[in-house]
């Protein structure tokens, strides 16, 4: 079984080695077939040439002489074609034509000799035009640099224009350098890398448009011709035929590496040279007006504001204030001075220092330029921080303009740093002692064990066992208050239950000395009763509880007051309160109604 | 647990191990130079190997008294002084450390400033101690009211021993608020440092400060920082002509130029 399928696979391998190798003599006439890729072409470009020979793998051509034009191989490539079973195959043979000049050409009947025949191709009629210049007049150009117009300026004054160079979308372009002011008396900030691109149809072709946003500042009066150039390259690509893995004549003919796209990508193309120059254009500066110029005027010419802050505002006399001066607008910040801090005995000012911030629109002649300038007061007395001006010259207008900022209220605290004490001398300076030949310091004797080591040095405060601990120590201080105010309240609910119980007892013996009529007894129990839970009311011993504490207590109108009196006068008095049968101030009734009072302000008092 | 997670194991440990080892190892070597260097008198030595030791292991009492022992024979007092503290800082109280600061300040001249009898007596403690103090306070409270559980006392008693320990607590809490203020210095390691009346090189001097004098920085201006002694004059000082107590170390670690030169 194994050695079928080998068997099979070496016949199949021989079919195809056949059929890519085996020439196809004999099975079909000879002919051949000659074609050009393009009949007309710039020098620039070329064409390619193709002869096809049909029914024959070998030929011989005779390439014919050309005044003009060059023809050199590019290669040869087989096609097999099987139809109906019938295989045949024709050998392609490429050449690439170049032309030295432009003219109409025709390339003549092309000698082949094959398998003992001799053939000829037809004649071939083609034209060669000339390279359009990329960056001259024309509809259709390549490349094309253009520059918005001026007119006439101030020195000093930023001028916005745009640069534009065209690219047609057809042709690849590599750029060799940023367009370059030609001309004298204007300068141009450095153009940026990264212009900004777009697209755009111009004549019907479609452009790649490369925009520089910038200015032109004129530096001397004058009308000044500029213009602008850009270096770049034409890329053209050059084709290219790869012979086949196999030496051509085969399958494997059609190599993916004869893809136009490699020829970009593998760098196959040829330069060519362009100089792009723009339009020249006229420049005309004139001179800054002399009438109303301001002394402080440093040639800051545009639209600006002015804004001035100071950060701190109450300081000690030396301590420094950190003044803030933002100019922002439009003109030309490149050159701009700070404006000057005035001169006060007060103050003391220093250089300062300066940062631009071009705005989000990137034209390069707005935004914001801020001063920051150290001043320092000298004395307490100064209140506020002098006013700031500013003068440039506004163009449109044609007039000077000067800025001032606000007066910056700030208090100087009073103190701050004074003529200082002289210092100590320090009394024995190592060198000093060395130079007495005097012993060094005694000191106590170094450590002979590192001990352990920390990563930092904390103070227990802020160390986390520190924290830790007393906020434990905390909570459990407030839990165990907590619970003391819980016991407290317990036992005095209980003492109070215990109270009430007691009371309910000894108003049921109260009542039943009442309804057997002993009001002796009745009042002593009466007193005792009342001693003791007043007593223990007021904090104070229920024996020792007497008549007058009452009275100090108890308003006068009360029933217990009564009673205890009532009752003290039996215990003291030496009377009996004892009515027997006939109604009497102590009756049977008298004491219920004793009992009810005294139920009622007693149960009150708990 | 199986063998073939045995093996890798317990390699990793030696290694681990191993490697522990060879750093301690390598640090009490660096520690026992630095100990040798000093006894010879090679001061500097000394202080490089020690230097050498807190940057690689972090800190020790032990070394930063060593180190400032080496500073301070060495002439380099505003670095023995801040090493002295910073050993305090890790070690309060210790005798060594303590004695050796006092002498070096006597001996340099370092005296500090005549203070009226209420601060000394708040100055009695040191913040460690006013902080442990303060955390001993509620301690002790929750362990009377956890005694008042199994102990009945007195209404007065109690009274009394709450009053007392919020006296002391309140106490703890202004000394520790006081020497808080000032628990973070900076020492003068400049020889020839200057209070500026500006935060700038050529602003005018408002008299020179002593090396090894306490400051305690305020606000800071690029490169200067306003600072106040302990006899409460004010002066900018550049930011190289003094060190932190509890700054990131090695303060010596700086360009010796920008350390006046030392």
């Amino acid at each position: 079984m194994k050695r079928r399928l080998l068997l099979c696979q070496y016949t199949v391998i021989a079919a195809f080695i056949v059929l890519i190798f085996a020439p196809a003599e004999g099975r079909g006439e000879i002919s051949v077939e000659a074609a050009l890729s393009h009949l007309s072409f710039s020098l620039a470009g070329r064409a390619e040439l193709s002869l096809t020979v049909h029914g024959a793998s070998q030929a011989d051509i005779e390439l014919p002489e050309i005044d003009g034009i060059q023809l050199s191989s590019r290669g040869q490539s087989r096609q097999i074609a099987v139809r109906n079973g019938e295989v045949s195959s024709a050998v392609v043979h490429t050449y690439q034509v170049e032309a030295s000049r432009p003219g109409e050409y025709t390339i003549p009947p092309i000698k082949v000799s094959a398998a003992g025949d001799t053939l000829r191709t037809v004649p071939l009629h083609f034209t060669v035009t000339k390279d359009a210049p990329a960056h001259l007049g024309g509809d259709n150009q390549i490349a094309m640099l253009e520059v918005t117009a001026t007119g006439d300026h101030y020195p000093g004054e930023a001028v916005p224009i745009e640069i534009k160079a065209y690219f047609r979308r057809d042709h690849r372009v590599e750029l060799h350098s940023l367009p370059s002011l030609q001309g004298d008396g204007v300068i141009m900030p450095p153009l940026r890398d990264t212009p900004r691109q777009e697209e755009e149809v111009r004549n019907g072709q479609r452009y790649h448009l490369l925009n520089w946003k910038t200015t032109l500042t004129g530096v001397k009066a004058g009308r000044h011709q500029l213009f602008f150039q850009l270096d770049a390259s034409l890329l053209t690509p050059r084709s290219r035929r790869s012979p086949g893995a196999l030496g051509g004549g085969g399958l494997f003919d059609s190599s993916p590496f004869n893809d136009p796209f490699f020829d970009s990508f593998l760098g196959n193309s040829q330069r060519q040279r362009l100089q792009l120059t723009s339009p020249t254009i006229t420049f005309n500066v004139i001179p800054l007006p002399d009438a109303g110029q301001p002394a402080d005027f440093s040639g800051s010419v545009g639209d600006f504001q002015l804004q001035v802050t100071a950060q701190p505002l109450t300081v000690d006399p030396g301590e420094p204030i950190s003044l803030r001066i933002a100019i922002s607008g439009q003109g030309n910040f490149e050159g701009m001075e700070a404006p000057a801090f005035p001169d006060h005995p007060g103050w003391k000012s220093y250089p300062p220092t300066a940062e631009f911030s071009a705005s989000p629109e990137g034209d390069g002649f707005s935004g914001e330029k801020v001063f920051t300038r150290a001043i320092v007061a000298g004395s307490e007395e100064l209140t506020a921080i002098p006013t700031i001006s500013f003068s440039y010259f506004d163009p449109r207008e044609r007039v000077y303009k000067t800025l001032f900022s606000d007066s910056i209220p700030i208090t100087v605290r009073p103190g701050g740093l004074t003529a200082p004490p002289p210092p100590p001398l320090p009394r024995n300076t190592p060198a000093k002692l060395q130079e007495e030949g005097e012993p060094l310091l005694d000191l106590a004797p170094i450590r002979l064990e590192s001990g352990p080591f920390t990563a930092e040095i904390i103070p227990y405060f802020l160390q986390t066992w520190y924290l830790a601990t007393f906020a434990l120590s905390l909570f459990a201080l407030l839990a165990l208050f907590v619970a003391h105010l819980l016991r407290h309240r317990l036992a005095g609910l209980g003492r109070r239950r215990q109270r009430r119980r007691q009371l309910a007892t000894e108003l049921e013996q109260l009542a039943a000395l009442g309804d057997n009529d002993h009001p002796d007894n009745f009042l002593t129990a009466a007193k005792a009763t009342i001693a003791r839970h007043l007593g223990e009311h007021y904090g104070l011993e229920p024996a020792a509880l007497t008549l007058a504490d009452l009275e100090q207590r108890l308003p006068a109108n009360s029933p217990l007051l009564a009673l205890f009196s009532a009752a003290e006068e039996v215990a003291y008095g030496g009377g009996s309160r004892s009515g027997g049968n006939g109604p009497g101030p102590w009756d049977r009734a008298k004491l219920a109604s004793c009992c009810r009072e005294l139920r009622q302000e007693l149960e009150a008092l708990q | 647990m199986s063998r073939s997670l045995f093996l890798p194991l317990a390699i990793f440990c030696v290694l681990a191990t191993a490697g522990f080892g060879r750093a301690d190892v390598e640090i009490d070597h660096l520690f026992a130079e630095g100990n040798a260097a000093y006894s010879r008198g090679d001061y500097p030595g000394a202080i490089a190997h020690y230097e050498a030791v807190t940057t690689r292991a972090g800190y020790s009492a032990a070394v930063l008294y060593n180190l400032a022992n080496s500073h301070a024979l060495a002439g380099n007092t505003g670095l023995a002084v801040l090493h002295y503290l910073q050993a305090l800082r890790l070690r309060p109280g210790d005798p060594d450390i303590a004695g050796n600061l006092a002498l070096l300040r006597s001996d340099r001249g370092l005296f500090p400033p005549k203070t009226g009898p209420a601060a000394r007596a708040m100055d009695l403690l040191t913040l460690p101690q006013y902080s442990l103090l303060a955390l001993s306070i509620p301690a002790l409270l929750a362990l009377a009211a956890l005694l008042g559980f199994r102990y009945r006392l007195s209404r007065r008693l109690r009274l009394g021993l709450v009053s007392l320990t919020l006296l002391l607590f309140a106490f703890a809490l202004t000394g520790a608020v006081r020497h808080y203020r000032l628990f973070d210095p900076a020492v003068v390691v400049q020889a020839d440092a200057r209070l500026l009346i500006s935060p700038f090189p050529a602003a005018a001097s408002a008299g020179t400060i002593q090396e090894g004098r306490l400051v305690y920085p305020e606000k800071r201006y690029n490169d200067f920082q306003l600072v106040s002694d302990e006899t409460g004059r004010r002066g900018w000082l550049p930011k190289t002509a003094f060190a932190r107590v509890q700054g990131t170390f090695p303060p010596m670690a700086r360009d010796p130029e920008d350390a006046g030169g030392r």
